[in-house]
């Protein structure tokens, strides 16, 4: 009766060492599948939490055309900081944390530079 | 004195150019000789300065014409709405015009504030995608008689097509339709400009077709933000001229066709171009004995500026 005590013990703590050793591997999974989201997060928090809108630009072709998106979006109240990344067809508009700033007033903006804006993805 | 009168008919007879035509009219990145359907942002505008030197010389007669166009046309483009600029071209030039007379190789001159050209463009049709976007835009508008068309010296008044001005009001209109990917752009216009007469001289009317092909050679991969574009530029013109008229009476020795092949290079950022193209007569049939275009030459600079309202 002994051994099968002591084979039963050892099963269960080799049961308990491939969950520790699962869980381990997942934790580890998780943190380099997403190394810079704890980062992100650190940067939102340093910006008093401030929230990005990346917004797709239509016909934005060349690097002239460019000026008058960075432009008009810049002159959203409440925007903050606007980035173009010209390959991507994308703007990045830094927001303020309190300040109301919806889809509708980016796409005035973009159209009011000459293009269409088709996507907004708030972040 | 009965020699320098020869001259005098030899000049008003022989001179083909007349004003500055529609150049130096920006937008956005795009053709350096004409006009594209790109847009002006709203509350936005683009200046640019340009010098054109064009020479138009004759070896056909004794008389040895040669004129030389030099020329500073500042032009703005303002956004009104996201599809509807006006434009406006300042130019000014100095011509200046050598002939053999009888009593000499004899120069005529002027310079000054030519005539200023006001136009609208509107974007009728904007198909934006994300690799590309498409345009065409309808334009129209007049020329003003800004430019003095009374400049004299010892002979009396010079002859019209030497003057920095023309005295009329014109109109003229057209369409400007434009492709652009990130790689390359293609441009083209055509237009027509229809003159009046001022004190007993008309200019012939005038019908012109372009096309510009710009093609972006670095950076050969796109990077980070937004980079500068350097363009080849290869663009073609094609003007023919309607005779001008004296009282009423054709001038057999003015008009024409002519068709100019260039190639340039243009260097493109978010808030300036600085650009540069070579006009290579490929084909150039001015009536009577007028006078044949030399390779002409443009450069400029524009600049993009935002306007507080």
């Amino acid at each position: 009766m002994d051994w099968m005590r002591a084979m039963s013990k050892k099963r269960r703590d080799r049961s308990r060492s491939f969950e520790r050793f699962l869980l381990a591997a997942l934790v580890a999974a998780a943190a380099v599948a997403s190394p810079i989201a704890p980062l992100e997060s650190a940067a939102h928090a340093s910006d008093g939490g401030r929230r990005q809108a990346v917004i797709t630009v239509k016909g934005m072709q060349c690097p002239f055309c460019a000026y008058g998106i960075k432009k008009h979006l810049a002159k959203v109240p409440g925007v903050e900081k606007v980035e173009v990344e010209l390959a991507k067809n994308q703007a990045t508009v830094y927001v303020a944390p309190d300040a109301n700033v919806t889809d509708a007033h980016l796409q005035r903006a973009v159209r009011k530079a000459g293009f269409e804006a088709s996507k907004i993805e708030w972040r | 004195m009965s020699g320098m009168r020869t001259a005098r008919h030899i000049v008003v007879a022989a001179i083909v150019l007349g004003g500055i035509a529609l150049t130096g009219a920006p937008a956005s990145a795009g053709p350096i000789t004409f006009l594209t359907a790109l847009p002006v942002a709203q509350s936005q505008a683009v200046v640019r300065g340009q010098y054109l030197l064009m020479r138009a010389s004759d070896n056909r007669t004794p008389a040895d014409r040669e004129l030389t166009v030099q020329a500073w046309p500042v032009a703005v483009a303002v956004g009104i709405t996201p599809r509807l600029a006006v434009f406006g071209v300042v130019p000014f030039a100095a011509k200046s015009f050598e002939v053999n007379t009888p009593a000499g190789r004899r120069t005529f001159g002027t310079s000054g504030l030519g005539d200023i050209v006001v136009f609208g463009r509107f974007t009728a049709i904007a198909v934006d995608d994300v690799e590309s976007t498409f345009r065409i835009a309808p334009f129209g508008g007049v020329k003003l008689p800004t430019g003095d068309a009374d400049e004299s010296d010892d002979l009396g008044r010079l002859p019209r097509p030497l003057q920095a001005g023309t005295g009329s009001w014109d109109a003229l209109g057209g369409l400007a339709i434009t492709f652009q990917t990130k790689q390359w752009q293609m441009d083209a216009d055509v237009g027509f400009r229809r003159t009046t007469e001022a004190d007993e001289f008309r200019f012939g009317d005038e019908a012109f077709a372009d096309v510009s092909f710009q093609y972006r050679v670095w950076p050969r991969q796109l990077g980070a933000g937004v980079p500068a574009f350097l363009y080849a530029v290869a663009e073609t013109n094609l003007i023919s001229q309607g005779r001008h008229e004296i009282r009423g009476l054709a001038d057999s020795d003015s008009g024409g066709t002519r068709w100019d092949v260039d190639v340039g290079l243009q260097y493109v950022t978010t808030n300036y171009i600085i650009e540069g193209i070579v006009q290579i007569p490929a084909l150039d049939r001015p009536n009577g004995t007028g006078l044949r275009s030399d390779v002409r030459v443009t450069a400029g600079l524009r600049w993009n500026i935002s306007l507080p309202f």
